[in-house]
């Protein structure tokens, strides 16, 4: 086998030139087919969900009407705005800390080169899809029902919900990891957990801890809208007035969240940027704090290399930082307000609330309201990823610094897109569906604005990772920027297009289904309302439903990113 | 050291449970006790190649032994039935008077913390500091999972600095590994091999991955270490001239089949490059890899206009 591969046939180094058909990979193919049918489904969608110009224009009204009526903002006391956020704080950071420690476990046995058996790996990589696969919302309803009101339902929700996007992540860079030391360690017979902890826990700690800020962040937005089902904090005191139509209040809270949202993913960027840097500079400077402790010690005669590590600015910083996260930790349960009680309770019950769900809805007219939310809300998910996709490819090519190098051109873009991303998706919705009015629009618009944020972050850093050398070649010819992009960036960096045009479209799936909590469409509106009324069996409909959608896309994406491989 | 140090013995049948060497005569006397035998090995990874071919070597305590071969010639397969990384498809392998294959895995853990192991590449762990790498060897003859050194027992702690003062290191034992320069790195490796208070060490490529100048020193590092403790060493290498001065027997290997067996006094430059000969015809060039043919393949199977 090796032979034939290691030794090519002299005589014609150059193969034949092939015809048109054999050209066609099959990857490229379906990830052709792929991205038509997004831009196909999407110009439909939007003709469907009767999104055009002049009714966006026709809505300028509503827009003056309603900035009329948010002003003046109606600020709560900054001791009561505190409290509303130290409670979300809480609440998010319990539930990130939750979903970090259960995705530790799962991605041990998930990942293939520290599972200890096919069966496990099966078995912990399904928990993970199936845990981003069911909304945080839904888990919240759920929740809700067995352990009544308190922290603990969003907690457990966000908490589980998140092991879908952490559990993937850890297992993904705990193979990234190289073999070499859990080897070593297998050499010296330690076991396995020794080889786990000895062996890959340093190299891999620096990614636990990045992407559990991440999602910290991630989380930080999606427990405004938990807020709507009752998950305590700022997302409930917003939905509570804006519920009752006190714009001044709930739009001041939004506002306040905005600035929050924005200002953690600031602190949280620049966390992750320090975790894996370098930090040279700061650290010397600190350094003197440590008089230079001696690598000898006496010990009544004898003279002898110390045992115990001295302690460095290193030292002392990771023992600051695990002091200070656990101190923030046990803060968070009382900041929560965790009613270990109504959990025991809750427990107990499990059984009974369970059978609540069961048997599931099966009446043809509820059946067809269903499908008809779920229609909506696929056209939703189609037409933002289209429009938000014709704006974020420039933004994301003008925020490039490699593409149009121009200092101011780029720093305005990235700081647009920073903005935009700050934003949470459903205060965006609230706005929208006061402006366009409920329904699918405002859906879309709001889902097409995070989408350049999103995207258009995605194709600043893809085109700056791309190979510069191959542009520098082109230039050298004599190529304008603009050719160079056309000929030699868009192709270099086309498959990662196309993998984050899948992503998003992964992503606006998942959002669709549950922005019709607030009116913005989609099948949201009628699980949150099925759960009001207390319509659980309707709620086990809806939540298969939504199921059967994110996992087939799911699935789609997944054959886009093997077709690019 | 005392006698608590040294690991218990894995089952019943390892026959010697005190690594306490019995005083080795020298090499007039009645031969040295065998530590590995492999009689008949024969590893098959798939229907086409063969890492192991009907092997079958004696390697006695105390001796150095050096494998020579291509890449792929199945050294370093050989060194890790040495220790049961990998099983063989026939044959039986007996190593310290343990049968190793379908050995049972906590027989196999045991068995290897009375076998050293270095890499051609290190395998450090990066961001740990010197003095807790070495502490690992250890891991085996300790209960539980640990990280940072303050969870390693102080007498492991004074023992691993016992070590690192062995290769000359003990100066680094609180500085990140990956801060080491290679041959550092390896002496660091070495020191945790020895921790182990092993009864053969093996060696894949130690040198590999050096300059010639470290390459030097770890090699006479391993051979001191041997003499001291009489312990036996197998050692896979790419370079001929150090086999020769390293090695008290050199086993040549071509496509996992032992082709030469010779006592390194016995032998001359010209035969141990037969054992490449007639694979290539450039004697002086053996390191002819697989990947160097790779890129051949690449080259050849571009198109024309992906070349510009």
């Amino acid at each position: 086998m090796t032979a034939t591969l290691v030794t090519p046939p002299r005589t014609s180094p150059i193969p034949p030139e092939k015809g048109f058909l054999q050209r066609l990979q099959p990857g490229r193919v379906v990830a052709a087919v792929v991205m038509l049918a997004l831009v196909v489904g999407g110009i439909w969608a939007s003709i469907e969900l009767k999104i055009n110009i002049a009714s966006l224009i026709d809505s300028r009204d509503n827009a003056i009407n309603f900035i009329g009526r948010m002003f003046p903002l109606d600020f709560p006391s900054p001791g009561e705005t505190a409290a509303l956020l130290w409670e979300t704080l809480s609440i998010v950071l319990l539930a990130t800390a939750l979903s970090v420690v259960l995705s530790f476990f799962l991605a041990l046995l998930a990942a293939h080169n520290t599972s200890p058996g096919t069966a496990s790996m099966m078995i912990s990589r399904f928990l993970i899809v199936l845990a981003r696969a069911i909304p945080d919302l839904v888990l919240a309803v759920l929740f809700f029902r067995m352990f009544g009101l308190g922290g603990l339902p969003g907690i457990l929700a966000m908490g589980l919900h998140s092991i879908g996007m952490v559990g993937k992540l850890y297992a993904d860079s705990l193979e990234e990891i190289h073999g070499g030391t859990y080897t070593a360690m297998q050499t010296n017979g330690a076991t396995w957990w020794q080889r786990v902890v000895t062996g890959y826990l340093p190299l891999w700690t620096p990614q636990l801890i990045s992407v559990g800020l991440y999602r910290f962040d991630i989380n930080l937005r999606g427990s405004v809208l938990l807020g709507y089902v009752g998950v305590g904090g700022i997302g409930l005191a917003m939905a509570d007035a804006l519920g009752s139509l006190q714009y001044h209040r709930g739009m001041a809270l939004a506002f306040v969240i905005l600035v929050v949202c924005i200002l953690v993913e600031v602190l949280s960027g620049a966390l992750r940027t320090a975790i894996h840097g370098n930090p040279g500079a700061n650290r010397n400077r600190l350094a003197r704090l440590f008089p230079e402790q001696s690598l000898w010690v006496t010990e009544g005669n004898v003279r002898r290399v110390r045992d115990t590590p001295p302690w460095t600015v290193g030292r002392a910083g990771r023992f600051l930082a695990m002091a200070a996260v656990l101190v923030l930790l046990i803060a968070a349960v009382f900041g929560a307000k965790v009613d270990l009680g109504a959990a025991g309770a809750g427990l107990l019950k499990l059984p009974e609330t369970l059978g609540h769900f069961f048997p599931m809805e099966t009446d043809p007219e509820i059946l067809t309201a269903i499908v008809d939310g779920m229609v909506v809300t696929i056209q939703i998910a189609l037409a933002s990823t289209l429009i938000g996709a014709i704006v974020a490819i420039p933004v994301g090519v003008l925020a490039a610094r490699n593409v149009f190098p121009n200092r101011w051109l780029n720093t305005t873009f990235r700081v647009l897109i920073v903005v935009i991303r700050g934003i949470p998706e459903l205060i965006l919705a609230i706005v929208f569906v006061v402006v366009s009015g409920l329904g699918g629009v405002a859906g879309t618009l709001a889902l097409a604005v995070g989408t350049v944020g999103m995207l258009g972050k995605l194709v600043a850093d893809s085109l700056e990772e791309t190979d510069v050398r191959v542009q520098d070649a082109i230039r050298a010819n004599g190529a304008t920027r603009l050719q160079v992009f056309f000929s030699a960036t868009l192709h270099q960096v086309t498959p990662a297009l196309v993998a984050h045009v899948m992503y998003i479209f992964d992503n606006h799936i998942r959002s669709a289904t549950l922005l019709g909590v607030v009116g913005a469409g989609g099948i949201g509106f009628l699980l949150l309302n099925a759960s009001r009324v207390l319509e659980y069996p309707t709620v086990t409909t809806i939540v298969l439903a939504i199921l059967v959608v994110v996992l087939v896309v799911e699935a789609l994406s997944i054959l886009v990113r093997r077709a690019l491989r | 050291m005392s006698s608590s140090l040294t690991p218990p013995s894995a089952t019943k049948k390892a026959s010697q449970p005190t690594p306490q060497p019995l005083p080795v005569p020298p090499a007039a006397a009645e031969p040295a006790p065998t530590v590995v035998r492999f009689d008949h090995v024969t590893k098959q990874f798939n229907p086409q190649v063969r890492g192991l071919d009907d092997v079958s070597v004696e390697i006695a305590r105390g001796e150095i032994t050096v494998l020579l071969g291509l890449s792929g010639s199945g050294k370093s397969t050989f060194l890790r039935h040495v220790n049961g990384l990998q099983q063989p498809t026939s044959g039986h392998i007996n190593v310290l008077g343990q049968a190793m294959e379908h050995a049972s895995k906590p027989t196999l853990r045991s068995m290897r913390r009375r076998i050293g192991f270095i890499f051609q590449d290190f395998n450090l762990v990066g961001p740990m500091s010197v003095l807790e790498n070495v502490c690992t060897g250890r891991l085996g003859a300790l209960k539980g999972p640990r990280l940072g050194l303050m969870f390693y027992p102080k007498q492991v702690r004074q023992e691993a600095l016992e070590q690192l003062e062995r290769v000359g290191l003990v100066d680094r034992a609180y500085q990140r590994a990956d801060t080491l320069s290679g041959g550092q790195q390896q002496r660091v490796a070495i020191a945790r091999a020895l921790i182990q208070h092993p009864d053969i060490l093996l060696a894949d490529e130690p040198v590999a991955s050096l300059d010639p100048v470290s390459s030097r020193g770890v090699i006479e590092l391993l051979q001191q270490i041997s003499r001291e403790k009489s312990l036996t060493v197998i050692c896979s290498l790419h370079q001929v001239e150090i086999a020769l001065n390293f090695g008290d027997r050199i086993i040549g290997l071509r496509s996992g089949k032992v082709v030469m067996d010779e006592r390194t006094a016995e032998v001359g430059r010209d035969e141990v490059l037969s054992i490449y000969s007639k694979v290539s015809d450039v004697p002086d060039y053996p390191d002819f890899s697989e990947s160097a043919g790779a890129v051949e393949v690449d080259l050849a199977g571009l198109k024309p206009e992906d070349r510009g």
